[in-house]
């Protein structure tokens, strides 16, 4: 049996000319993989000439020592059995030879301009791809949501309850606490540059249309596609590395109904709900704000409100809603189904996930915003 | 000074009100493979995991290669490291990386050789495991069940270790390939000189290369013996799992061979 102490103690290499014997290197020491740097120095100073390399008085060698040892057997162009180790020592060495042939990693010879031109097309035919997978999830999760309505067994309340939960319930204080801050801010800017033509009091409008048309919606709907979009996305692309969607498949279940249809569900409840709270918590920051640095008191500020807004920036703000949850669910579940089954791509597709909602998001708050005011509304 | 390589003394190991080991003791030889066994449940991967520090135990001592394995302190950490190698169960290869990246990871974090060095030391690796060079460059996805678990041998032995882990080698290999990885594991211990950790259900396994087996059941190691004494040895649970009918065919084959 070894010792213990012996057989973890390190000698350190050597390679040496035998005194005795001329043509003969003498190996000595731990040919092993914690004294590589110091094998490689040894090597790089070997210069041809010996005719034989005597190993038999290495005390431990491993695998990197060993293709050390026929490293240095091809540098001075030796032909088997030049080298020569203990007994023990020899199937190991046999082993890494039997390995050591010559492989190359495969090169790419394409001229760097064709990369290039080849990077870009294939980017534009994923985008344009991107865009008709979009369309056909959109109108594949339209048929299945149309047709789930009218069978009220493809319902599933349990799991729509579960993520009204968590996609809305659990938000409520972060939306709230967003929207208030949100609203006092909008409400100093606004009395910064009011108190300039002393119409400090318009900041009751200011802060009524910003909250009631856009901010209230907005703001929920980018929170929603940080938080919900992205766990979407990175539930379903572990699932589907997971061959839980392929189970589904087998039993006869459509992925889309069980997995889509519930959450899109639950965000089409939630976000106009959320969208009401946090609104309403913009206001009660914005009427904080003139109430303590304007000397509007809340019982003018929501009279003034009641007087000068008309309800209808309320329902355009709140219309919003319905679509942004749509947007936010399609975009969250579509990128887990096309994530691959590694980490790094649900990795990919959840910041993905989030970007696209992000920016569709506003892209269609702008495009709205347009819409109505060319409306009049 | 013990000759073990690995000495677990009054393992002791509870999940809340569960306890999965009570003073369980367990030596491995240096230069052996030893095969553990025990019933699903019975704390066989926990064991391993407690002897990775990849699980705390409530109580107890665990002596790896003669150092505390149980110690915080970085310099006898990274000894250990340097000197394990471990193959889970699936792999659990980095799924981003190729198998040549995948076993160049341990290479980068512990030396400083230079890249054309590190790439030749892991095709040697990966061929020693078994797997076309070819293999090398490919994504763990696009890799056959078996050729994944080679590439995982191939990371584990990337630094030369002195101690082999292996959690069910042979699990979800059909019996061709099981008995091509038995083999690989012998040849792999017999050059390198490894001592083998091996956890397994496979009666084939155990009678094919196993030096000795260490038997896990009512929260102790029970008997750690050669096959022939373990399976003689009476116990409920062994009677049932040497002389069923699975351990009987196994037995027959062993004997032909």
């Amino acid at each position: 049996m070894h010792d213990m102490t012996e057989r973890l103690d390190n000698h350190p290499p050597e390679l040496i000319d035998d005194p005795q014997r001329p043509d003969v290197l003498l190996a000595s020491g731990d040919w092993t993989f914690q004294n590589a740097t110091i094998l490689l120095g040894l090597l790089a100073k070997t210069v041809a000439g010996p005719k034989q390399i005597d190993a038999l008085r290495v005390k431990k060698l491993d695998a990197t020592g060993s293709r050390m040892l026929i490293k240095l057997q091809n540098a001075l162009g030796l032909e088997n059995p030049a080298v020569l180790v203990a007994p023990e020592l020899d199937t190991l060495l046999q082993a890494v030879r039997a390995v050591s042939g010559k492989s190359k990693a495969p090169v790419d010879t394409t001229p760097p301009l064709l990369r290039m031109l080849a990077a870009i097309g294939s980017w534009v035919d994923n985008a344009w791809h991107n865009v008709l997978v979009f369309l056909a999830f959109l109108g594949q999760t339209l048929v299945s949501l149309t047709e789930s309505l009218f069978n009220p067994r493809h319902w599933r309340v349990t799991s729509i309850i579960h993520h009204m939960q968590v996609v809305g319930l659990n938000a409520v204080p972060l939306s709230m606490l967003l929207n208030f801050m949100v609203g006092a801010v909008v409400a100093f800017l606004g009395a910064t540059v009011l108190k300039e033509f002393g119409a400090e009091l318009w900041v009751v409008e200011l802060v009524g249309v910003a909250f009631f048309r856009e901010f209230g919606v907005l703001l929920t709907a980018i929170l929603l596609a940080g938080r919900t979009a992205s766990a979407f996305t990175a539930q379903i692309g572990s699932m589907k590395s997971g061959e839980e969607l392929d189970a589904i498949r087998t039993m006869g279940l459509d992925p889309i109904e069980v997995l889509v249809l519930p959450r899109i569900k639950a965000l089409l409840l939630t976000l106009p709900l959320l969208t009401f709270l946090s609104t309403m918590a913009g206001i009660l920051g914005g009427m904080a704000v003139c109430d303590w640095s304007l000397g509007i008191s809340p019982e003018m500020f929501v009279n003034r409100l009641n007087d000068e807004l008309s309800p209808r920036h309320f329902w355009l703000g709140m219309s919003k809603a319905p679509v942004f949850a749509m947007v936010i669910g399609l975009i969250g579940c579509l990128e887990g189904f096309k994530s691959e089954s590694n980490a790094q791509s649900v990795g990919e597709h959840t910041t993905s996930s989030v970007v696209q909602c992000i920016t569709l998001v506003i892209l269609l708050d702008a495009l709205a915003a347009m819409f109505f005011m060319e409306l009049d509304l | 000074m013990s000759d073990a390589i690995i000495e677990v003394r009054g393992l002791c190991n509870r999940f809340g009100d569960y306890s999965v080991h009570e003073n369980l003791d367990l030596d491995v030889r240096a230069g052996e493979i030893i095969g553990v066994v025990g019933g699903s449940g019975s704390g066989k991967s926990v064991l391993m995991r407690s002897i990775l520090a990849l699980n705390r135990p409530q109580a107890g001592t665990i002596r790896l290669l003669g150092k505390d394995a149980l110690s915080h302190d970085p310099a006898s950490r990274a000894f250990i490291e340097r000197n394990t190698g471990v193959l889970f169960q699936n792999a659990a290869l980095f799924s981003s990386l190729t198998v040549m990246e995948n076993v160049m990871v341990p290479l980068k974090e512990h030396s400083t050789l230079p890249e054309d060095v590190m790439t030749e030391l892991a095709m040697i690796k990966i061929r020693l495991a078994g797997l076309e060079p070819e293999a090398a460059y490919k994504l763990p996805a696009a890799l056959s069940g078996g050729m994944r678990k080679r590439a995982g041998i191939a990371r584990a032995l990337a630094l030369d270790p002195e101690l082999l882990f292996l959690d069910e080698p042979t699990a979800g290999l059909d019996p061709i390939s099981a008995a091509g990885f038995d083999r690989l594991i012998l040849t792999i211990q017999k050059a390198l000189g490894l001592t083998v950790f091996l956890i397994t259900h496979d009666l084939d396994t155990l009678y094919t290369i196993c030096d000795r087996v260490a038997v896990i059941a009512d929260r102790r190691v029970l008997v750690t013996a050669p096959i022939e004494e373990v399976a003689a040895y009476d116990h409920p649970w062994i009677r049932e799992y040497f002389h069923g009918p699975r351990g009987r065919a196994a037995r027959t084959v062993t004997e032909m061979t």
